[in-house]
């Protein structure tokens, strides 16, 4: 009934061993399935999220607009899979994406997450994507013991990597967009001081 | 087994492409028609939203979109610090009949937010703010305070006296931040008696485009008749509750013949189409 995909943000390892006995090698087109799918999810549930509607035109809009995220997911992807032994680079590619799980999930749930008006958006989807993050180490680490061969410690350290990796970037790009450090600090700072006033 | 799997798929993706298809053909806004007192037109604007690239989610084009929904004649696009998401104003399709928008910025300091509406380059945020108002006006923009609490650099007169209008109507779910703003705004008109009251919706990434809004009295619909009405302080200011601030016999004409604020004509369709594209979606990932 569920798809493989969640299957594998439950468990992990089990899952990742059954796909890499399966199929040993898939041709780059097959490997762009997954990344779409999640580009996809990004384009319908942004413009509902941000407008309660949902058309064609918006759908398209928020493809082009927001194709960033997954190019640099697939990115960051190509870097921790590029050592991928015997089942080869799209394969591994293709695997690594099916741990998307957690993301698509708290993507999905975006429309909801802000539709609070008593709490400030930013700061739900702030505190909520801990869950994600969390959640995808515990599927890296399996990706990269069961898919990359790695042994335990080493799979940590790179799940850990892939980790600070993410937040490295995430938190970049928020900084950029509230405005550079100053402005975020003394914002987080005005937020603090009216909490406890 | 297999065919169940692969029956809920095709069911997901038709669900998806169903809502999908619902919600392009109901998103049908009736045409606007301009409201004229004397010699003015009275246009809807807000003057500070968010775009993506940057820290909104949707693009300046998306946002025209959502403004005709919304029943907005004028906005301008206003991120922090950076203008990616105003060049791409650049970008869109012209056409008379649609919203007007301008290229702005929310000059970001840690003691202010200033809006500047109507720049063509970024402005760095820095002390004090009557520089930053004099850089905004020299590229021939306007400068709105932006939600000026008390944590803001506001209570200096100096910088009430350097800038066009000051955001009177702002979401706000605490009272107190209402009263710093109305606050403000009696003190900005006691040393600069045109300062403009601005309704702002800062929208980010929620629906809200015009949920506060500023009325403005045009002698054109242009670029430049906004921007010239904001100088001569004849706008009002209207929050997110209906009540409206600035010059009483402003207020009153705007009373007597309101323009048509948000329509939503197809609001049955639109719920419908945005269920089936959500559980489309949903199922596509769980069962694909």
């Amino acid at each position: 009934m569920f798809s493989t995909d969640v299957q594998l943000a439950l468990a992990p390892a089990a899952t990742y061993g059954r796909l890499v006995a399966q199929n040993p090698s898939i041709p780059w087109w097959r490997a762009l399935g997954r990344p779409t799918l999640v580009l996809l999810l990004i384009a319908v549930v942004v413009p509902m999220t941000a407008t309660h509607e949902i058309t064609a035109g918006l759908v398209l809009t928020s493809a082009v607009a927001w194709s960033f995220v997954v190019a640099i997911q697939m990115a960051i992807a190509a870097v921790f899979v590029a050592p991928a032994s015997g089942i080869g680079f799209w394969r591994s590619m293709d695997l690594w994406f099916a741990g998307h799980v957690p993301y698509s999930l708290w993507i999905l749930l975006l429309p909801f997450l802000t539709s609070s008006p008593a709490v400030p958006p930013y700061d739900v989807l702030g505190v909520s994507m801990v869950a994600p993050l969390v959640w995808t180490s515990v599927i890296t680490s399996a990706f990269f013991r069961t898919v990359l061969g790695k042994d335990a410690s080493t799979a940590r350290r790179l799940a850990v990597l892939h980790l600070v990796t993410v937040i490295i970037i995430v938190s970049a790009l928020g900084l950029w967009a509230a405005g550079g450090t100053s402005a975020t600090l003394s914002y987080f700072v005005r937020r603090w001081v009216a909490l406890w006033s | 087994m297999v065919v169940t799997v692969r029956l809920l798929r095709t069911i997901a993706a038709l669900a998806l492409v169903a809502g999908i298809a619902i919600g392009t053909a109901s998103d049908r806004s009736p045409e606007r028609e301009l409201v004229r007192s004397g010699e003015y037109l009275i246009l809807a604007g807000d003057f500070h939203v968010h775009a993506s690239p940057g820290d909104g989610f949707l693009t300046p084009g998306e946002l025209r979109d959502e403004a005709v929904r919304a029943g907005i004649d004028v906005f301008a696009v206003t991120n922090h610090n950076q203008f990616v998401a105003p060049r791409l104003v650049a970008w869109l399709t012209p056409s008379a009949d649609a919203p007007i928008v301008i290229p702005g910025e929310e000059i970001t300091d840690r003691n202010y937010h200033l809006i500047a509406v109507g720049i063509h380059q970024v402005v760095r945020p820095g002390p004090p703010v009557a520089r930053i108002a004099a850089e905004i006006h020299a590229q021939g923009g306007i400068a709105i305070a932006a939600h000026p609490g008390n944590a803001f650099a506001w209570r200096d007169d100096s910088a009430l006296s350097a800038i066009d209008g000051t955001e009177v109507a702002h979401p706000e779910h605490e009272e107190k931040y209402r009263r710093q703003y109305l606050e403000t705004f009696a003190r900005a008109r006691r040393v600069n008696p045109h300062i403009a009251p601005i309704g702002s919706s800062d929208v980010h990434n929620t629906p809200g485009l015009g949920d506060c809004r500023t009325f403005l009295f045009v002698r054109e619909r242009s670029v430049p008749g906004v921007l010239d009405a904001i100088r001569a302080g004849r706008t009002i200011a209207e929050n997110e509750r209906g009540d409206f601030f600035g010059d009483p016999s402003l207020i009153e004409r705007v009373r007597q013949m309101p323009p048509r604020g948000r329509t939503d004509a197809h609001q049955r369709w639109r719920r419908l189409s945005i269920a089936l594209a959500w559980t489309g979606m949903a199922g596509l990932l769980l069962l694909a």
